[in-house]
């Protein structure tokens, strides 16, 4: 175990005192502080006077009164050794002992507590999740100071070890939905979890086969807390700044952390937008195709004459015109987010300028259709956290706008409808409050109503009606 | 593992409810043209009232043992639950079947013109097969959205068409001879009384006021529906098929068009609802694993629509009101007799 690895450190010390019996320091090299492995493991160590014990004494002596960090495991064994050290742990053994001690003297280098870029506030706090779970785990614990706030450790990834932290209000989270993510994350049998994503379908209902997703990602730590007042669990991965949050609904995706600064007649003007601004994206493009298609006639007069003198300038039929300017759209938004960013403004005027107006004065797409596209393409990322199904779902009813019309977009909306109502998050509808109807918490979906009325009832995510027990 | 879980009965209710109107909405050309509007109001009444007795078979069956019809037969010796089964499963065909070429003869008719009727039905049978797969509850999820959808359209029609009122004309108390046509086809949607009692093992909180609610809002949607028929359009409407479609293109609401799109996605959506149910309730009585039976039953009923299409008895009989009407009274009887016939003690040894 870690014979050929350059970067494991055995150090071993020779005890005052101590005759025949030797001691080991065991590090990995850059997870510890050096600082503070002298200060509270080394330095101690070498200057005690163990005097003639045995190798348990000795290990005693070490554990109660020797060695002076407040991080002090008892281990047993070389896997579980090796886990600590590869954690930052400075581990000790002792000549004859079966059991070894893992002391916390970790100190890698790590981002700092930072504002997160996607989940950007204009009121409340500008702290975010960074990568090391302790931290993490702090950010929350200095919010909810409660005994109640129960930390639980696990490992996953059969050859990272990754340790995953999984969070929760003992009062409010019911033990089946604890057991059931604690089952789930036990039966990942993936070799590395490097980021929250790769254990997210292992937390989902249905394995990650639908469009929507169950289980919510977020960077920000007083999002997380909230969510676990209503009996929610979150998951924290190490190495990662995206804690997963579970049961994650529908609703959810609208509710933003300013909403509850704001004053709620504001919230609630928000959230409407936010459902237009998701139901626009979804379907503009594609009904503009179905109209512009086949029923032209239901455009007012004065749109009808400038869309059809536009669409009768460009070469390509409309449908394969939307899709085109849709799948450009995307290749763009790809290229800007992976270009460095010193280069973004390049790409922004290639797209606004050369491909738009240019592609528009050339003839080849008419200046309505981009228009219709852009304006969906921005609704998106009004709810940005449900950019991967409205994309997907903006193509979809684009094709069958095209191919059927409106009767398409109707059946296809029956299907995405059907699949929305039958999918679960932990067993809990995913559709909850819409459908299963709950008028108690509709007071915090499409409305937001003032605190005072919020604060009259505890909402708990597994009271919500027709929640399913596997 | 999925489990199957309760789920509101007023929930189920509404869906049904919903597919009544629909439904009659696809009906209304076969309504007397001569009726009087105050015959039309007791036809209305009377047919509304009929669908409300249709529902207590559900409710004593509840009442007694707490079971549906699936427990029911299994009490049963085993000639007993095939012959229910078959007849179960034949009225239900013949159900979606009677609504599917409504529909679709609704479609051809006034919206797609050059549209192929079979590859209408055939792909709104391949969706109904979907929502079946996914269950009863996913369908009446569903069925909450399209309510919604459902109110938005309507006080858009309505609301639209207030204008368009004119009463100078009222005939109110003139009697014709279209009483009993008139109430046959407001009997009709007592096929969701079956449906109720086929799946309502899986309801919970089924009260009789639920009946009473539903047969109320029915009962006023028709009256509207007739009110604005009769004073928006006059005369006009009773030389059109399908009024309430024509309806919707007159609303006066500026610049805004496309209604009878609006509510074709209604009358589709309902449809689709129906037949899924259907298919559904299908799963309760003949013992047929879930994905078999989503695809078996939508396969049949396709091919019941082509032979209608293409033979014009089989049509003729599958769109028969007379027929429908008994047979779902047949089926109303056929559940009564169950919830008599077996009693709590059998099923517990059952």
């Amino acid at each position: 175990m870690f014979a050929d690895s350059a970067d494991l450190t055995i150090r071993e010390l020779r005890l005052k005192s101590v005759e025949g019996i030797s001691a080991a320091l065991i590090t990995i090299e850059g997870m510890c502080d050096k600082e503070v492995l002298a200060a509270s493991v080394l330095n101690p160590l070498l200057a005690f006077d163990f005097g003639s014990k045995s190798g348990e004494e000795i290990f005693e002596s070490m554990r109660s009164s020797v060695l002076s960090s407040a991080e002090m495991i008892e281990v047993i064994g070389f896997d579980e050794a090796a886990n600590y050290a590869a954690s930052g742990f400075a581990v000790v053994a002792v000549d004859g002992n079966k059991k070894m001690l893992a002391v916390g003297a970790q100190g890698y280098a790590f981002r700092g507590v930072d504002e997160p870029e996607s989940e950007v506030v204009q009121r409340g706090s500008r702290e975010g999740f960074c990568e090391p779970l302790r931290v993490n785990m702090s950010l929350i614990r200095r919010r909810i100071k409660s005994a109640d706030l129960v930390f639980e450790l696990m490992t996953a990834g059969e050859k990272s070890k990754t340790q995953i932290m999984l969070c929760y209000l003992k009062s409010r989270a019911s033990d089946k939905l604890v057991q059931k993510v604690r089952s789930r994350i036990e039966k990942c049998d993936l070799e590395a979890v490097l980021a929250a994503g790769y254990l997210s379908e292992y937390l989902e209902d249905d394995g990650g086969r639908s469009i929507f997703s169950g289980v919510g990602i977020s960077e920000r730590p007083d999002t997380v807390c909230g969510k676990l007042t209503e009996g929610r669990i979150a998951v924290i991965v190490d190495g990662t700044p995206a804690v997963m949050i579970i049961p994650r609904l529908f609703v959810e995706e609208f509710q933003a952390v300013d909403d509850y600064s704001n004053r709620p007649y504001y919230a609630t003007f928000i959230r409407a937008l936010k459902y237009l601004a998701f139901v626009a994206s979804v379907y503009l493009p594609g009904i503009y195709t179905a109209l512009a298609q086949y029923h032209p006639e239901y455009f007012p007069t004065w749109i009808l004459i400038k869309t059809s003198e536009s669409i009768s300038h460009t070469p390509l039929p409309v449908t394969l015109e939307v899709l085109l300017i849709a799948f450009v759209y995307e290749i763009m938004k790809e290229a800007g987010l992976r270009i460095p960013k010193s280069l973004g403004h390049a790409v922004s005027i290639v797209g606004a300028l050369v491909i738009g107006e240019s592609a528009v004065n050339a003839g080849i797409i008419s200046a309505s259709t981009l228009m219709v596209v852009a304006v969906a393409a921005i609704c998106s990322y009004v709810t940005s956290p449900l950019y991967p199904p409205v994309m997907t779902l903006r193509f979809v009813f684009i094709v069958v706008g095209g191919l059927i019309g409106l009767w398409g977009i109707v059946l296809a909306t029956c299907v995405v409808v059907i699949n929305m109502c039958s999918k679960t998050s932990l067993g809990i509808p995913y559709l909850s409050s819409l459908s299963p109807f709950a008028h108690r918490t509709m007071r915090d979906v499409v409305l937001r109503a003032p605190w005072k009325t919020l604060s009259r009832h505890t909402i708990r995510v597994q009271n919500f009606p027709e929640t399913e027990d596997e | 593992m999925r489990v199957s879980v309760g789920f509101s009965s007023a929930r189920l209710m509404l869906t049904l409810m919903l597919c009544g109107m629909s439904v009659i909405l696809l009906e209304n050309y076969n309504l007397s043209a001569n009726q009087s509007f105050g015959l039309r109001m007791l036809s209305i009444a009377a047919g509304v009232g009929v669908c409300a007795v249709m529902f207590l078979p559900a409710a004593i069956l509840k009442k007694r043992q707490n079971a549906d019809i699936s427990d029911a037969l299994k009490s049963g010796n085993k000639l007993k639950r095939i012959c229910f089964s078959v007849f179960f499963t034949a009225y239900l065909v013949f159900a979606a079947e009677y609504f599917l070429l409504k529909y679709t003869d609704m479609f051809t008719k006034k919206y797609y013109t050059d549209a192929p009727e079979w590859l209408i039905a055939a792909l709104l049978l391949a969706v109904c097969a979907y929502a079946a797969y996914r269950g009863a509850n996913a369908v009446t999820r569903f069925s909450v959205f399209l309510f919604g959808f459902v109110l938005i359209v309507y006080a858009l029609i309505f609301g639209g068409a207030v204008g368009e009122l004119e009463f100078s004309g009222a005939v109110l108390g003139e009697a014709s001879d279209g009483f009993v046509n008139d109430f046959l086809f407001f009997v009709t949607p007592s096929f969701a009384a079956v449906i109720f009692s086929l799946v309502s093992g899986y309801t919970k909180r089924f009260r009789i006021r639920h009946i009473f609610i539903a047969g109320g809002v029915l009962a006023a949607f028709f009256a509207a529906e007739e009110l604005f028929e009769r004073f928006a359009l006059g005369a006009y409407a009773n030389q059109q098929e399908y009024r309430f479609f024509l309806l919707s293109k007159i609303q006066r609401l500026g610049e805004i068009k496309g209604m009878e799109a609006m509510y074709m996605a209604v009358v589709t959506a309902s449809v689709f609802c129906l037949t899924a149910l259907s298919v559904c309730a299908v799963k309760s009585v003949a013992e047929v694993s879930s994905l078999l039976n989503s695809v078996i039953f939508p396969v049949i009923l396709f091919v019941l629509h082509l032979c209608a299409a293409n033979f014009v008895f089989v049509r003729e009989i599958l769109s028969s009101v007379l027929i429908f009407d008994i047979f779902s009274l047949g089926a109303a009887a056929a559940v009564l007799l169950l919830a008599v016939s077996c009693s709590p003690e059998r099923r517990s040894h059952a």
